[in-house]
């Protein structure tokens, strides 16, 4: 079975006995406990059929012309593919967590901004392989046995504390800085900005507040280093994204380095590369301009009050989102569709049921590393995402 | 009455993820700061931001940050913070004798029904 | 916290009177922490009553041997939550198992040594491990790489 229980998308979770072999805590949490706290279908207060919910909602997105769909994370490929359509038919605002979570190091790669690679080519190959402002022992516990640090690889099969490097740039010292100790670094971040000029110093043979001219001699040794970048990196580099692709530029006229973002939903990437299919636009895009904006990121439009209606589709902004957003989703009319109880939809008008993707129903998602994943469910849901979403595009 | 109940601390608190199960308000503190301010495990403490604040039950983490400590991406931290923030801020923690935040209280006040 | 043996030796008699067939209670505290030897074999400890607070200790002390392995291997599940280094980084099973638990799988051998069940470590073939046997070596990587000191030996 394939874990949808977070973007590694591990693809050996095995059952015996009635156990769940191979996965996470993480993951055995998310397979096994898909029953529990189930969302209800419910319209202002009252418990419904689903087809009623559906109907109300219909009527919702109707009776609007500033709406936005924000979520679908969670959802597969192919219904996030009929969410973009939806958003298309109503000329409205589409958004996911994304625009506050790893979206620009997606748009980026897909720009082909940045070189980037695959997991089993990092297991295979890579060398130096730099963690910087994320903890996966926490957000993709597999992360380094499964794909990265400890495999044996094709080229890389004497073992983690001879073949590789490990690198970590955290603000404090997180489960996996704990970990590197032979051949490995740790650096205590305090300014990203400021760290990312020290390599570009070093690089120059020049002395510079981080010592980190060790690391780029480990990189020039190999011909496959990679970093892996986070939401710590993201919220560090404070919007100048180009100070950290010009490093990466600059290190790759001397040795090849790669870099992939680690962290996020099981297929916030998938929704990045769907949305991107169809608009050459990643995220926070408005039908109705034809463009995206950050303006028209979910956060942003809330907080200005510049749409009526949301669809919330898996995710949970009244508690994931800051006070100044979440605060003015009163002010607004939520439909909330999930598989599981949200507090959002407690002061939703609509709330829908869906079915756990890759538990309940087929589809697709894309790894972290843009590997495409085909999903192997162990039960089966008639009402998920992709039949929620056909009956609302039909109603339209 | 313990004296630290009557002082505020200045800390550096990491906003992370977690991969174990997560019920309660909790803040992990880094145990030598935590020790050093008088705090000890199963301790209730505010966490006070500009002008707002929530209860976190203390437990102790070596891997918290050494001049604070972390909390889970939650609705407590989203309540506390804005997105210049979003993943580290500096905010007063002070022993309180009331019990830890739940959600519901959170969206009362979100809800600005108190 | 690791057991030593002069954590062992601080609560025996201290008086090398042969009694348990060892020279002194130092090495009858080594015997004690690889359970070559029980508490009941020191005898004056049981006998003389100026000893029963220390028995007391010790008894408390030597608790944790009892959830070790043979090898002296305790998993605290608590702490663990199945990242999986340890199935991966295990010596045996990256030469038995190539291309499962080698190549960071889970493992595709009948009987390795570690699996994740359920998310949490679960041992179940000590027998392979090279802490095991006669001609065992006191290996500790999968300690080294559990960030969350999940996995602790007896010996530290």
């Amino acid at each position: 079975m394939i874990c949808t229980g977070c973007s590694c998308l591990c693809d050996d979770i095995e059952f015996e006995n009635g156990k769940i072999l191979n996965a996470c805590e993480k993951g055995f949490r998310h397979i096994s406990g898909y029953k529990e706290r189930r969302a209800k279908n419910i319209v202002n207060g009252k418990e419904v059929d689903v087809d009623t919910a559906i109907d109300k909602a219909l009527e919702i997105l109707k009776s609007t012309k500033k709406a936005v769909i924000y979520g679908l994370d969670t959802s597969t490929v192919e219904a996030q593919r009929i969410a973009i359509k939806i958003s298309e038919k109503l000329n409205c605002y589409i958004d996911d967590n994304s625009s506050f979570c790893l979206g620009e190091f997606v748009e980026a790669i897909l720009k082909k901004e940045v070189p980037t690679s695959t997991l089993e080519e990092v297991r295979d190959k890579a060398y130096v392989i730099l963690y910087w402002g994320t903890n996966p022992y926490h957000s993709l516990p597999r992360h380094m046995s499964k794909f990265t640090y400890y495999p044996r690889g094709s080229k890389r099969n004497r073992g983690y504390d001879e073949d590789r490097f490990l690198v970590v740039i955290d603000v404090r010292k997180s489960e996996v800085a704990k970990l590197a100790k032979k051949n490995a670094r740790f650096i205590k971040v305090e300014n990203d900005i400021e760290l990312i000029e020290s390599f570009l110093k070093a690089i120059e043979g020049k002395a510079s507040k981080y010592d980190v001219a060790g690391i780029l001699r480990e990189m020039k040794r190999a011909d496959f280093n990679v970093i892996f970048g986070g939401l710590g990196l993201k919220y560090g580099l404070k919007g100048n994204y180009s100070y950290l692709y010009n490093l990466i530029k600059k290190i790759n006229e001397f040795t090849p380095l790669f870099f992939i973002p680690a962290g996020f939903h099981s297929n916030m990437r998938g929704f990045n590369e769907t949305l991107f299919e169809e608009v050459r636009a990643i995220n926070k895009f408005s039908f109705l301009e034809k463009k995206s904006s950050p303006s028209f990121a979910f956060s942003e439009l809330v907080k200005n009050e510049n749409v009526d209606v949301a669809m919330i589709v898996g995710t949970d902004p009244l508690s994931s989102l800051p006070y100044e957003v979440s605060r003015k989703l009163l002010d607004m009319k939520k439909i909330v569709i999930d598989p599981r109880e949200t507090i959002t939809a407690k002061i939703a008008e609509v709330s829908i049921c869906s079915a756990f993707s890759g538990i309940e129903t087929e589809g697709e998602m894309v790894r972290s590393d843009g590997i495409r994943v085909k999903l192997s469910p162990i039960d089966k849901s008639e009402i998920d995402d992709v039949y929620i979403f056909k009956k609302i595009l039909e109603g339209l | 009455m313990r004296l630290t109940k009557l002082m505020k601390f200045e800390a550096f608190i990491v906003v992370a993820r977690i991969s174990w199960e997560q019920k309660k308000a909790i803040i992990y503190l880094n145990p030598e700061f935590a020790k050093k301010n008088g705090i000890r495990e199963g301790d209730v403490v505010s966490v006070i931001k500009g002008e707002r604040k929530a209860n976190f039950r203390v437990k102790f983490l070596d891997t918290a940050p050494e001049n604070g400590g972390m909390i889970p991406n939650s609705i407590y931290t989203s309540y506390l913070l804005d997105f210049n923030t979003f993943k580290n801020f500096r905010a007063y923690i002070e022993i309180v004798e009331e019990e830890e935040s739940k959600p519901e209280e959170i969206v009362d006040i979100i809800m600005n029904k108190k | 916290m690791p057991l030593t043996p002069m954590e062992i030796y601080k609560l025996l008699p201290k008086t090398n009177c042969k009694r348990c067939g060892e020279q002194t209670c130092m090495s009858f505290a080594f015997k004690l922490l690889n359970r070559d030897k029980k508490i009941d074999d020191c005898k004056p400890l049981f006998e003389e009553k100026k000893y029963e607070v220390q028995l007391k200790k010790l008894q408390e002390l030597l608790k944790p041997l009892e959830k070790a392995t043979e090898t002296g291997l305790i998993v605290n599940s608590e702490r663990c939550n199945g990242c999986g280094n340890c199935v991966v980084v295990c010596p045996v099973h990256v030469e038995r198992d190539p291309r499962g638990a080698g190549i960071g799988k889970g493992p595709l051998i009948r009987d390795p040594i570690y699996r994740i069940e359920n998310g949490k470590l679960v041992v179940l073939n000590v027998h392979a491990c090279r802490r095991y046997g006669k001609n065992r070596i006191l290996c500790i990587v999968c300690r080294e790489n559990c960030p969350t000191d999940a996995i602790s030996f007896l010996e530290g």
